[in-house]
Order: C-alpha cells, then structure tokens, then sequence
C-alpha cells in the first residue's frame, strides 16, 4: 500500500525538513498512526495527496511514485476524513456528499448514486435529506466518512474520527472502520491519540516522532508476549493472606484494579490453577501477557528511558 | 435466483467527472438560488427593464400617433436620448443595485468556505487552487454578467423590432454596452470574490464588499474635493462601473475619462484577484 | 464523603439530573463518571462541586450543601471541561492570581504554588506563557490549579480531551498518584479504555438516571440477564465436551484453538472449572472472560435500559 524510502518532505522556506528519512512499509489494511502533536502527521497527509513533494529520498503510494507527475492524480484514489468539522452546514448531507463525488471526478449521476450508496453504508437513512447543521455530532463524523468514501478509493485517511462521540458512538464508528476494510476492501490509515481505539482495529501501527518514526510494524510484532507473564483476575477480591502467598506461584509485577501481572516461576498455566484452588480463591482470568499498547508507545518514544531501566 | 450483494457496487470511473471549477460554481449556484433574495432582485430588476422597455416603445409610438409625438416634442427638453441615454441602460440605479445583489451573493461565497472550514479538504481532491478562485470569481461575475446582458440588449431587440436599424436605439448599441456589461461583471465579481476572502463569515464578507465598494466611493469622492481632480473618483469601483457604458457610448460628463478607467479597472481586477488567489491557497490551510 | 438524597436539577423545562440518591463513602480512590452524551454527567459534577444548588432534594459533601459554602467548597478541587486559559498570562502568574482568588497569601500561596507544580511536574516550564505550552502541558497547569487548597474531593470533566497519547498517560499517572495520596478523585469521561485502565469503580449515569455505582466485576454479576461468555483456550473440542455436562452452560462456539462458552452463576461454574483445570483433567492453557469488563458492562446496561 505504502513504501517509502529514507523519505525527506521539506516545507518551501524551512530549515529543517518536517518528515525525516523516513523508511517505512505498510501492508494493505488498517494502520493506527500514533504520536503527539505536531509529530508530522498533516505532512505526512499532504504527502499522501501529493500535495507535497519529496525533497529527498523517495516513496510509493498505492504504486504510484511520489514526486512524479503521476502523484498529483493520487488524490482521486485517496479518501481524507479530517479532523475538524469540515461540513457545509447549510446543505444536506446527501447534497454535500455527491458534490465532494463530483469532485473526486464522478460524472453528475454516478456521484448522486454513489452518495446515497456510501450514507446507507454509514448508516444515515433518512436524515441524508436533512441540513446537516442539526446533526448530532455522531452523524457529523459518519457524513465525513461517506464523504471520504464517496469516490471509492483504494485508501482513507481517517483524522480522528472517533472525536467527540460518546461510548456507544466510538463503538459504531470503529465498527464502521472495521466495515470499510471488511467489505470494501478500502486501506484504511486511521490517526488517532485514542490508544484503546487503534487497539480495537488496527493491524498495523506506526508512531511519528518529530518527524520521524519511532516504530512500526504489525501490531502482533509489535505486542511481543512477554514470556512466562500472565494476567490474574479473580472472582473475588483477594485477602490480605492470599496476597502474601502469591509469590508461591511467581513475581508480582503490578497488581491494578484487580488484574494482578505475575511473571510465573512455572510456564505451564494450570499451576495458577492449582495455586488458587489450594487458597480458596476462583480465578476468572488467566491470560499471557502482552506488551499493552501504551508500553509499546513509550518505549518507541522514550527509546533512552527503556535503556536505563534495562541497566538497573 | 441470486442473491445480490448488499455492499457497494464495482468502482466508479473517475475521469468522467465535470471540470472541478465548474462543479464548484454549480454546487454554489444552486445555494444562491435556494436563497429567497432572487424574488426581491427579480422583481427590482423587471420593474426596470419594463421602465426601460417603455421607453423604448414610448420612442416608437411617437412616430405612430401625432399627439403623443406632439406631446414628446413638447417634453424633448427633460427627455434623455442620444448617447447619454443609451449608457444609462446600464447606469444609475441599476448598477447600484448589482452592487448590493453581487455583495450579498459573492460576499459569501469564499467566506462561508472559510467558515466551515471545507477549502482544505477541496485541496484534498483533485482541485488546483486555479480551480478554486476561478469558480469564485466567475459566478460572483457570471450573475451580474446575466443581469446587464438583460438590459444592453432587450431594449435593442425591440428597437430594432419595431422600427429597424434605424430607431431610437443605435445600430451598433450592443457592440458597446456588451463589451461594458462584461467588464463591470469581471470588476464586481473580482471586487465581490476577493473581499470575501478577507472574511471569515458570509456575513462579514457581504459587510467587506459593501463597505469596499461604498467606502472607495466615498474616499474618492473626499478625494476629488480636496485636491479637485475627478479622476480620484477612478479609485471606487462603483464610480469605474458607472463609467464604462458612458465612455463606451461615448456619452457627455463624467468626472473622468478613458486613462484613468483603464487603469483604475485593471487595477481593481488585479489586486482583488491576486487576493483572493494568495488568500485561498492550499498552505493556508492547516489540513 | 458525598451523599446525594434525591437530588435533582432542572433548567426551566431542561432536565439536567432526575432526582439521585447515592453515597460514597471516605477514602482515596479513583471514580469514574460515565454515560452517553446528555446523560447528566455535566448536571452531576456541576451539583457536586457547588457550581449550582439543587432544584430538588439534597447533595451533601463532606456533610454540608456545598453551593457558595466555602468550607466545603475549600476541600473540593475542580478542573472544568475545555482548555480556555487567559491568553496575555504567564503559567505562575495565572496560577498565583486563582490561588489568591481562593484565598491563600503570601508564604502560604507560594508554598501552595511550588507544591502543586511540583506534584503535577511543571515546576521549570510553569513560567511559559500557554500559548506556548502543549495541551497536556496546559491540562497540567490547571490541575495544579484544582490542587492549590490540597483538596480531599478532586472532580475532573474530561480531562483527556485533545490530549495526545503520551499526555493522557502522564495525566492517568498523576491522578492514581493522587489518589493514592488519599484524594478522592472523580473523572467524568467518555472513553471506556481510558477510565478501565484508571479504575474499577464507576457511576453510570444514563437519561438524567443513576443507573449504577460500584466496581465494574460487582455491577457485572448483578447483569445476569447476560450470560457470561468465557473463552477457554486449549484444545476445543475436548473442553467442548466438559462443557456440555454443566447445567450452566447456555451456548457453545468453537473457535481454532478455544471454545467459547456462554455461563450462567459463574459463581457455581468457575470453582468447578478451576478444580477440574487444577486436577489436570482438562487441556486447559487459559481463561479469557470476554464481557467482564468496562465496555460490555457498559454496553449492557444502557441497552438494558434504553
């Protein structure tokens, strides 16, 4: 889906490039790009649309050769979801949809068709005849994903596009994210500050860093199983005896919110098992050990930090 | 008996696809025309073309019945013909009522892209920044263009109509009112597109060409009374769309002439284009 | 620590919160506040922190009304919803003049000030002024507001907003510090992930209703309308077949390495799994409950409800 090579985007007039020798491969499916503010997603964005040009280096973008003149035809195979409210308020959504199709470069009638197809796949059934600014804001971001799905593209880019929903809104539209690789076929490169959301659907991660990438790579490559490490939930809390006991079975690690992270002295589950069957406790979890996605982001920020406490 | 795929059907043809400037000035136009403000104007501007029309057949009954003739020869003195006349069928009231419909339609038509934030996400598709402001500008000048071409060349038709080449209204009227008519459409739609680009609201927009073109008035005016040259009213573009049909009909008056209403013009169309190009460019926009 | 005795609150014909009874008792510990958009999250805070008093019946903190009671509201640290902070002022500046406002002087406010930067980290960045600061940088700078009194009821309106990864995590730790100080810090927010990884105690509130308050395990085994779902990995068919002995059992799926089973009274059915697991009667290798958390608990009980 995606190649670059030591990739170098440079803004006209800037000292310093804002995307950094970046190498990098993605498969087709949904990538979670994480990193904070001002990492470089946006040029990272703009490089996609062809909007900006490689100062050095190069990169492949659904095979099409960044800085060619190909690459300025890229938009019409990329769908971009901003973050921001980007909807023209006084009209409705079935009106606004088939005019960003007519842009992607849809004849008149094709772009009114495939708007009312991409709403009924987001989900809006009547409503699309309706203005869009008294639209809740869980139906905002859907006309935003139709609109970015209008063209049929080969790749979106969804900026946020779980921003301001509430629990049952996030959980439809990562759903629909899930829809769009599912039953389109569609790459999706979904940015997010949401770790709990990337989780959920993407397989594939990058993190950007000051320009840089600081990891990348499969989400299973990336959430190692940490070896013989296991995650404890029982039914009910543990008794202040039991604690003391817990190091028969392995090394406390953290104990949070009930879920205690023991390193085992014995790979082989069933010992926890037996352990909480001979000190009256009902297990209800034991699950290996993955490196969470937080621990993941840290460390491929804070490459420094990870080294010392391997010193220590 | 298949059963038929829910999901979405085989990928579209994507070259098929309208130019993207003029997919961008039809999905405006049809904005304006949901906008009730067609009916206030619509009305406006038929009382006046039926005024002007009146008098065009008012000329030609002259010749019918003797004493309506009589009757105009007797009023000759107040009544307007001639080259004045003919450069007033795109004068006086009218053009200051374009002035009003063009700010209230061009004034929010880059401003209201701004507002809702949409410009960086059409730079997203595959429109070119010359794409964006030719839409802009070519509507906000394509509705007055419409509106003048109505009045350079009604009157004419039923002049020549009525009673040939030879009329009231001159043979070669529409070589010089639509070549006008053109130009005042070019600088209200330049003047319009670009002070909207200065807004970040439609109705601060509509404020902006109001205020530009009053306020140049006004200023060329004070201008003109200070230091007592008339081609300081060349700065207004009201005062540069008044005077287009009277030099191009070669009408009498005015207090300035062909120098200072070429440059003026260009001048204007110019600046508010270069505006409203360095204004909506795609680095504005923080994607 | 807080009561509320069918406490309501309407604006003129707007439901804020219907009338809602609960109690929390002493001690530090994290609270998460959840529910969909307009479920009265806002109203509850807002209540809580003495911003409004109550249409109807009574809140109660640390034993008093607390609107315009400045001895309760002197124990209560607050760090409203957004990220609006004055422009022209510097982060110390802005942080001596709330202090100031709340009453504090001098020595008092300066150590205050330097206590505070310090527990939220901000000690040598506090003199920037915020536009120059990150969000989280700012989110901090108004936490160490909220902190200023050394307050026991901490409440915070979705503090994670527009916060980037990293500065979300640091928030998170901040505020377990703090309640492991002894605070009592009550988080409102809409992101599952974020509030399970802070806590295990939650108010639901749901249509201006409290629907539940207490751990998500214990609300879960009050659900029992909802099966619940275990994954047991190890080689599936074998376990299938213990499985279907149990009268607990309601459904079976199999997947490439697990069964999945749907369990009434797990209370009765996980003894007799972990006995029969400890005895090595089953090709047993893990335990997933796959809706004993946050976001099924959650799930459940306001489509329950709806």
């Amino acid at each position: 889906m995606i190649a670059f090579e030591s990739l170098e985007v440079r803004y006209p007039g800037a000292k310093e490039p804002a995307l950094k020798g970046m190498s990098l491969s993605l498969e087709d499916g949904i990538v979670g790009l994480l990193g904070p503010n001002g990492a470089g997603k946006s040029t990272l964005l703009k490089t996609l649309l062809g909007l900006l040009e490689p100062s050095a280096g190069g990169g492949q973008v659904l095979g099409v050769g960044l800085g060619t003149p190909a690459a300025a035809k890229l938009r019409g195979r990329i769908g971009y979801m901003p973050e921001y409210d980007a909807l023209i308020e006084d009209a409705t959504a079935y009106e606004q949809v088939a005019f960003w199709g007519e842009l992607s470069g849809l004849e008149p009638e094709a772009a009114r068709d495939r708007a009312h197809e991409v709403l009924y796949f987001v989900g809006l059934d009547e409503a699309r005849y309706r203005a869009v600014s008294g639209y809740s804001t869980g139906m905002r971001q859907r006309v935003k994903l139709a609109q970015a799905l209008v063209h049929s593209p080969e790749l979106v880019f969804l900026d946020e596009p779980t921003n301001g929903l509430d629990p049952e809104g996030r959980r439809r539209m990562l759903d629909l994210v899930m829809k769009v690789h599912a039953e389109l076929g569609t790459g999706v490169i979904l940015a997010s500050h949401l770790l709990g959301d990337v989780e959920r659907v993407a397989d594939q991660l990058v993190i950007l860093d000051k320009g840089r990438i600081s990891a990348s790579g499969s989400m299973s490559g990336l959430r190692k199983a940490l070896s013989k490490r296991v995650e404890l939930r029982f039914l009910d809390p543990l008794n202040a005896s039991q604690e003391e006991s817990l190091p028969e079975l392995g090394a406390l690690h953290e104990a949070r919110n009930g879920y205690y992270d023991l390193e085992m002295k014995d790979a082989d589950p069933l010992s926890a098992f037996r352990w909480a069957e001979s000190h009256g406790a009902v297990l209800v979890q034991v699950t290996p050990r993955h490196d969470r996605l937080d621990e993941v982001l840290l460390r491929a920020l804070h490459p420094e930090r990870s080294l010392e406490s391997e010193k220590a | 008996m298949p059963i038929y795929a829910p999901s979405l059907p085989p990928k579209p043809d994507l070259s098929l696809g309208q130019p993207p400037a003029l997919v961008l000035a039809r999905f405006d136009l049809k904005r304006i025309l949901r906008q009730k403000m067609g009916r206030f104007f619509g009305f406006i501007f038929t009382f006046m073309l039926i005024w002007r029309l009146g008098y065009v057949y008012l000329y030609y009954l002259k010749d019918q019945n003797a004493v309506i003739g009589k009757m105009m020869d007797a009023a000759a003195p107040v009544l307007a013909q001639g080259a004045a006349w003919h450069a007033d069928m795109l004068g006086g009231w009218l053009t200051y009522l374009l002035w009003f419909l063009v700010a209230l339609i061009g004034g929010g038509l880059v401003a209201r892209d701004t507002l809702y934030r949409v410009r960086p996400l059409m730079y997203a598709h595959p429109v070119k920044p010359s794409d964006y402001w030719i839409a802009k500008l070519g509507l906000s000048a394509l509705v007055p263009f419409a509106v003048l071409l109505l009045f350079a060349l009604l009157p004419w038709f039923l002049s020549v109509g009525l009673t040939g080449l030879h009329g009231v209204m001159w043979a070669s009227t529409p070589l010089r009112l639509v070549p006008a008519a053109l130009i005042i459409a070019l600088l209200m739609g330049s003047v319009a597109s670009g002070a909207s680009s200065l807004a970040s609201t439609p109705r601060a927009g509509i404020a902006w060409v109001i205020g530009v073109a009053l306020g140049l008035e006004a200023l060329g005016g004070m201008l003109f009374g200070i230091l007592g040259s008339g081609a300081w009213m060349a700065i207004s573009p009201m005062s540069l769309s008044a005077a287009w049909p009277r030099l191009l009909c070669g009408a009498p008056g005015g207090f300035f002439g062909w120098g200072p209403t070429l440059v003026g013009t260009a001048a204007h169309f110019v600046l508010w284009t270069l505006l409203l190009k360095n204004r909506t460019q795609p680095s504005e926009a923080v994607l | 620590m807080i009561k509320l005795e069918r406490a309501s609150l309407r604006y003129g014909a707007v439901l804020g919160l219907s009338p809602t009874s609960f109690e929390l008792p002493e001690g530090g510990g994290i609270v998460g506040l959840l529910g969909p958009n307009g479920a009265g999250k806002s109203t509850l805070l807002q209540l809580l922190s003495g911003l409004l008093p109550p249409s109807g019946g009574s809140v109660e903190i640390f034993g008093q009304a607390p609107f315009r009671n400045p001895e309760v509201l002197s124990k209560i640290g607050l760090v409203p919803e957004g990220d609006r902070l004055p422009v022209g002022l510097k982060g110390r500046g802005w942080l001596r003049m709330m202090g100031r406002l709340s009453g504090l002087e001098g020595e008092a406010l300066e150590t205050a000030m330097t206590k505070a930067l310090d527990t939220v980290g901000m000690s040598e960045r506090a003199d920037l002024p915020f536009p120059r600061m990150s969000k989280g940088m700012r989110q901090r700078m108004r936490l160490a507001q909220a902190l200023l009194h050394d307050p026991k009821l901490l409440i915070l309106d979705e503090p994670f907003n527009g916060l980037d990864p990293e500065a979300r995590l640091t928030l998170m730790g901040l505020l377990r510090d703090l309640a492991e100080a002894g605070a009592r810090v009550l988080v409102s927010s809409h992101i599952l992930t974020e509030v399970a990884q802070l806590t295990d105690r939650i108010l639901l509130l749901f249509r201006g209703r409290l629907l539940a308050e207490g751990s998500v395990t214990e609300i879960r085994q009050l659900l029992d309308r909802h099966p619940v779902e275990l994954r047991l990995s190890g080689e599936a068919r074998a376990l299938s077949r213990w499985a279907v002995e149990q009268p607990e059992l309601v459904a079976l799926r199999m997947e490439d390495a697990a069964a999945v089973l749907s369990i009434r009274n797990p209370r009765d059915f996980l003894p007799k799994l972990q006995s029969e697991a400890a005895k090595g009667g089953l090709p047993l290798t893990g335990l997933d409950p796959l809706d004993l958390n946050l976001e099924a608990v959650f799930q459940y009980l306001t489509k329950d409800h709806a």
